[in-house]
């Protein structure tokens, strides 16, 4: 069962997403800031990181880059949740070394096939 | 006596021969006197009985001695060759001329003899070579009486030909002078010790319209006007004082018509000190006191111009004011008329520093293009500063000396003007940077909750069945509260929206106070999951209030629901309600993230939010919309905060007690 580490600030969106991600059958990890994530990464090892953007004490950028730093978490998927409209800006985060982004509000029937396309042997049910 | 009688005619030529005054002597072949006669003896002062049997060399002079013989052959021949006049000696040696005549004589007795006489032609020689001498003299004199006069009169000659040089320069002299007084466009007057007029050229009897007839012998008192005659008067004394002057004075004309003129009078004295003549020139002045007048009318018409003009106007001279007109001195600057005339212009400098600083920056501009200017602080006369615009321009940039025109012109509107604009410029960027954050900040704001409702509803649509009942009613209470919350903020939007449009209307009523706290205070904790604690400090009566409901929920509410977002999890807010002196005091207090200082004054702006806010999402219209709320109840706001002790809002609202209910 792949695991996923859930990084984002709005509890709302946090408890609705680990729970959509556990009845889709993933292991789900949650973290409510960008700190709290890169700590979750050393414990748990997850398979992908889902993290919004805008969070408190650290943000996706400054996670995404200290994972890329650290030669364990450097080929770690990691895809950005965004609220932000700005194409251009979306764009510039994934030079960042982002896997991949998607855009708030979410859809959660997308967001289950980008998972599978960073997670090929996640199973579906 | 009868002729022929031998006896007789020798007795006669023996008494001649005895008695004749001329010297005779008889010379033989030989060279000896054979005769000499008693005038010859006493010529040569030998007695006779010395002489006779003696060479004739005797009397002979030595260059007769020389050569005796030939001479004497000579004589003996009656040769024409032998000179008439012989020098013969005397017995003393002395020499004595003589005129002589000789013959050569054969008498009967076969032998030749000379006959010679002598006469003495010593003092008719000497008389001769004495008249001569006269002679010479007389001719001497006569030459040199000769060349003395020649030189005199040669002297004489270029004295008459100096003379008349002299003359004819004089007379050319003259002639010129008086081509010169006839032609000059001045009048010429000259009287004599008398004060009687001898002269006037052709000048003065044009300007007076006399003529020269007219005006000979007369005194120049008859032609001045009376107003000037006491100064021609003090001209006309024996000894005026000074000899030479000029004055201005009036002349009559002809016509009766009065002539400006400048007289200039010399007086010549003789060697005694009289007054032996004077001599004036006139000048008509009159087209010049024309222009003294236009001049003048001119200058004041410029004064006038200068002095009213609304530019400040000045002539500086070596960093002094030489000259400073009305607007400049005492509209701009505060002076009083003439203060600042001679004062260095240091005086209207903010600071002395200022002063030496620009010195040469000044210099140097005018010296190479001739202008500068600069806006510029001047120093009123009160010590307050003034902006203004300063222009300077050389009057010669070559020599700089000459000083230069300062224009001043108040541009204190203008440069508020300027500030004005820079101001709004300012807040306009600020606010379209507020913006552009509001715009980013509420599509954020606004999908966050959209993104929960998202993620609830497709979670109950799709794996409802697989949820059990209280998570269903929990993701359906996460629905609504985020619908409220965008709802929320919506509401806010549109509320700023009316106040900034004064479309807010104050609806006093009275209300129950309390109660509209708690419903307050519970829709803030429903919006919010975590449940935040309010703790209210309730410190009045529960009494009715005359309040606008809704403005106070405004207030409430948003100054709640700000303590609670800006605060850790678990730190208690803290609602106070008092009355004090007429006013309801509402306190909200929290230990949250507090309000950088920075952001304090601009805290009620629209759209402001602390820069420490981070993440917390916010519109940064609630304080926006109290601010208004309280301004619509004609109350206060204060704020107390530090960074990272927390905030404590107090609202003031004044209001009239009206009935107790409890």
């Amino acid at each position: 069962m792949s695991k996923i580490l859930l990084v984002e600030d709005d509890h709302v969106l946090l408890a609705n997403l680990s729970r959509f991600l556990r009845l889709e059958g993933f292991e789900v990890i949650a973290a409510s800031n960008g700190a709290e994530g890169l700590r979750a990464v050393g414990k748990h090892r997850p398979d992908l990181v889902l993290c919004d953007l805008r969070m408190p004490e650290m943000d996706g950028e400054t996670l995404l880059a200290a994972l890329r730093m650290d030669a364990s978490s450097v080929g770690l998927p990691v895809i950005f949740l965004t609220a932000s409209a700005d194409r251009a800006e979306r764009d510039a985060k994934l030079q960042l070394g982002a896997s991949d982004y998607l855009v708030k509000p979410l859809d959660l029937q997308q967001l289950l096939t980008v998972l599978r396309r960073y997670l090929p042997e996640a199973s579906s049910e | 006596m009868e002729p022929g009688h031998p006896e007789l005619e020798l007795d006669l030529l023996a008494t001649v021969f005895d008695v004749a005054r001329i010297g005779i002597c008889v010379i033989d072949e030989a060279g000896r006197f054979a005769r000499v006669n008693p005038a010859f003896c006493e010529l040569v002062d030998h007695p006779a009985e010395r002489l006779l049997g003696q060479s004739y060399t005797l009397c002979a002079p030595d260059s007769v001695i020389a050569v005796h013989e030939k001479f004497l052959r000579a004589i003996l021949q009656d040769s024409p060759k032998i000179p008439r006049e012989w020098k013969i000696r005397r017995a003393d040696n002395t020499l004595l001329d003589a005129l002589v005549s000789f013959r050569s004589l054969v008498p009967g007795d076969g032998r030749r003899y000379a006959v010679v006489t002598f006469s003495d032609i010593t003092e008719s020689k000497l008389a001769k070579q004495q008249l001569e001498l006269l002679n010479r003299e007389l001719e001497q004199r006569i030459g040199e009486r000769t060349s003395e006069l020649s030189e005199k009169i040669a002297a004489l000659t270029l004295e008459t030909s100096n003379r008349a040089r002299a003359q004819a320069e004089l007379l050319d002299s003259e002639r010129k002078y008086q081509r010169v007084i006839n032609l000059s466009r001045e009048g010429f007057w000259l009287i004599n010790g008398r004060n009687e007029t001898i002269e006037v050229n052709a000048a003065l009897c044009r300007m007076l319209g006399y003529s020269e007839e007219q005006m000979l012998g007369r005194t120049p008192l008859e032609f001045v006007d009376d107003r000037y005659r006491h100064i021609m008067q003090a001209r006309l004394v024996p000894r005026p004082d000074p000899a030479e002057a000029t004055y201005e004075v009036e002349l009559k004309r002809s016509d009766g018509s009065r002539m400006a003129a400048a007289y200039n009078a010399t007086a010549v004295f003789n060697e005694r000190g009289d007054r032996e003549f004077s001599f004036a020139f006139i000048t008509d002045i009159s087209e010049r006191k024309r222009l003294e007048v236009e001049l003048q009318r001119t200058l004041s018409e410029r004064v006038v111009i200068l002095e009213n003009s609304l530019v400040g106007i000045a002539l500086v001279r070596n960093r002094t004011f030489m000259w400073i007109n009305k607007a400049f001195e005492q509209d701009l600057l505060g002076f009083g008329e003439g203060e600042l005339v001679g004062q260095s212009v240091a005086v209207i400098y903010p600071s002395k520093a200022l002063y030496e600083q620009l010195g040469p920056v000044i210099h140097a501009a005018l010296c190479e293009h001739g202008v500068y200017q600069t806006e510029s602080r001047v120093r009123r006369r009160d010590g307050s500063l003034l902006w203004c615009l300063a222009s300077g321009r050389a009057i010669d940039r070559h020599d700089l000396a000459r000083g230069a025109i300062w224009t001043i012109a108040d541009i204190t509107q203008r440069k508020q003007a300027e500030a004005e604009v820079l101001q709004a410029l300012e807040r306009e960027k600020e606010l379209s940077e507020l913006k552009s954050r509001f715009v980013s900040m509420t599509s954020h704001e606004f999908r966050t909750p959209l993104a929960g409702i998202m993620s609830s509803i497709e979670l109950l649509s799709d794996y409802g069945e697989r949820l059990d009942p209280a998570e269903r009613t929990e993701l359906a209470g996460v629905i609504k509260a985020s619908v409220k919350r965008m709802t929320q903020m919506l509401e806010q939007v549109l509320l700023i929206g009316r106040a900034d449009a004064g479309r807010l209307d104050f609806r006093p009523e009275p209300l129950d106070l309390r109660l509209l706290v708690t419903q307050i205070i519970e829709e803030v904790r429903s919006v919010d999951c975590e449940q935040p604690t309010i703790q209210i400090d309730w410190r009045v009566q529960g009494v009715r209030w005359v309040l606008d409901e809704r403005l106070i929920r405004h207030i409430l509410s948003n100054l709640l629901s700000n303590a609670v977002k800006y605060c850790p999890q678990g730190e208690p807010v803290q609602l106070g309600i008092m009355f004090h002196s007429d006013q309801l005091v509402f306190t909200v207090t929290d230990r949250g993230i507090g309000i950088p200082p920075e952001d304090q004054p601009l805290l009620f702006q629209s759209f402001h939010r602390g820069r420490n806010v981070g993440s917390i999402s916010g519109t940064g219209l609630g304080l926006a919309i109290v601010k208004k709320a309280v301004d619509l109840h004609g109350g206060r706001i204060l704020v107390e905060s530090h960074i990272g002790k927390g905030s404590c809002f107090r609202v003031f609202i004044p209001t009239p007690v009206t009935q107790t209910d409890v």
